[in-house]
């Protein structure tokens, strides 16, 4: 008798299938490409800085490091925030909207698999292949613009700006690819949640941008997260990020993606009709 | 097999991504502003006391501007650190330059680092403002993504060859 496979296999063997799918060649060595070039294109000017005597040179040099390496870290991923919002777009487009346009979703829900994984797999794949891609390109940006910087500043403040970077990027993907993917289940026309997703993810980030006060919309809370973070800078970790003040203007952001996935999977798992 | 070749892609792509930015940003300078602070500012009684500028430069080409306050002797010295940036006496002499009216001095290209531009003077209100403008190819970053370049095609290729290997098994 043949041993039926476990859910978490399904769900894996879904996953799988969708990332695989998502990264073929060409196109995940081309997200690659457009996310790399963009950010190593933006170079901040390099400071000066003074000092008067002799003795306070190390000081000077070590904190003259960290600035360096502080500023090459600023505005990186809230930089590629519309380049994220395309890509996440269209790859929630050729997960769901694509896949139904064919007839392929309709057969995907016809087989032994929980509704609930289907859209998990679906999420999954949109999530990890933009992080992974994200996180990568950043990392490369960094250690090429500062090579000479890394070697010089201690490992506790290089793992502080990794940290950084980490926090922003599962931030920006988990709000936008959550949002994506809502639209590409809600609407069942071919092309026009691609559209639409563009366009309410474009027009956020003006608002963002032309509300000066409020902090919390992304992009623009991610300026206020580094803000609070690079205040731990001289002599911080990793540990002395993680806590409400400095997390505080990423909250709301990470809050409505959390609604946005409850919703998206109590639809997909219960209202769903796929025709 | 799979593995490799995606890798050696990822590779690729990176390297390109450094080729693009770096023909780009070939026609774009970067320019360095600094001024010393006043000599007399820190320790009035003496004088010749040295003031710093701390700069982090690549390896492109690089043209140094200084202009001074007062006409008045002055000295510039070029240091760079090596490896270790805390250490004062892995420091190595680059340039050293007099003058009096200010200086315009094409230095050719530098290696990527830290550069300390210390000033001397005997003049106790002088006030030198730095400027250092780099232009053109950084070499350093262009060898490296070649580099990435030959790996990642390497990596494809060997990819390549496995499979035609094994297919014919």
């Amino acid at each position: 008798m043949s041993k039926r496979p476990s859910e978490l296999k399904k769900l894996t063997a879904l996953l799988v299938r969708d990332m695989k799918n998502l990264m073929r060649f060409p196109y995940f060595e081309l997200i690659l490409l457009l996310l790399t070039f963009q950010l190593l294109v933006q170079r901040s000017e390099s400071q000066v800085i003074s000092y008067g005597k002799t003795s306070d040179i190390k000081f000077a040099v070590s904190n003259y490091m960290n600035l360096l390496y502080f500023s090459s870290i600023k505005n990186q991923v809230e930089s590629l925030y519309l380049i994220i919002v395309f890509l996440s777009s269209v790859m929630s487009y050729l997960v769901v909207s694509y896949f139904r346009d064919i007839g392929f979703l309709k057969i995907e829900f016809s087989l032994p698999i929980k509704r609930g994984f289907i859209y998990l797999s679906k999420f999954l794949a949109t999530f990890l292949v933009l992080i992974a891609s994200l996180v990568s390109s950043t990392c490369f940006s960094i250690f090429v613009k500062n090579f000479g910087v890394l070697q010089a500043i201690s490992i506790d403040q290089l793992l502080l700006g990794l940290a950084i970077v980490l926090i922003e990027s599962l931030t920006v993907v988990a709000f936008v690819s959550s949002i994506t993917t809502l639209i590409a289940f809600l609407i069942k026309w071919p092309i026009v949640p691609l559209i639409i997703s563009i366009a309410s993810l474009y027009s956020l980030n003006i608002v963002s941008y032309n509300l000066q006060e409020v902090t919390f919309f992304l992009p623009r809370s991610l300026e206020e997260f580094e803000k609070r973070a690079i205040s731990y800078m001289p002599g911080g970790s990793v540990r002395s990020l993680l806590n409400f003040y400095s997390l505080e203007p990423l909250l709301v952001s990470l809050f409505i993606s959390l609604l946005i996935f409850v919703l998206n999977y109590y639809y997909v798992s219960r209202r769903l009709e796929v025709s | 097999m799979n593995v490799v070749r995606k890798l050696g892609f990822i590779l690729i792509s990176f390297s390109l991504a450094t080729l693009l930015s770096l023909a780009f940003l070939d026609s774009k300078s970067n320019y360095y502003y600094g001024r010393t602070l006043q000599f007399d500012q820190q320790l009035s009684n003496l004088t010749n006391v040295p003031t710093s500028l701390i700069v982090y430069l690549h390896n492109r080409e690089t043209e140094v501007l200084v202009d001074l306050k007062e006409s008045s002797w002055t000295c510039l010295t070029i240091t760079k650190w090596k490896q270790n940036y805390n250490a004062l006496s892995n420091a190595s002499h680059f340039g050293y330059f007099n003058f009096t009216n200010g200086l315009d001095k094409k230095l050719g290209r530098l290696d990527q680092g830290l550069y300390l531009f210390t000033f001397y003077s005997n003049d106790k209100n002088q006030v030198a403002s730095l400027q250092v403008v780099q232009s053109g190819l950084e070499h350093d970053v262009l060898l490296f993504s070649l580099v990435l370049m030959l790996s990642g095609a390497f990596l494809v290729l060997f990819s390549f060859f496995m499979n035609v290997i094994s297919n014919s098994k």
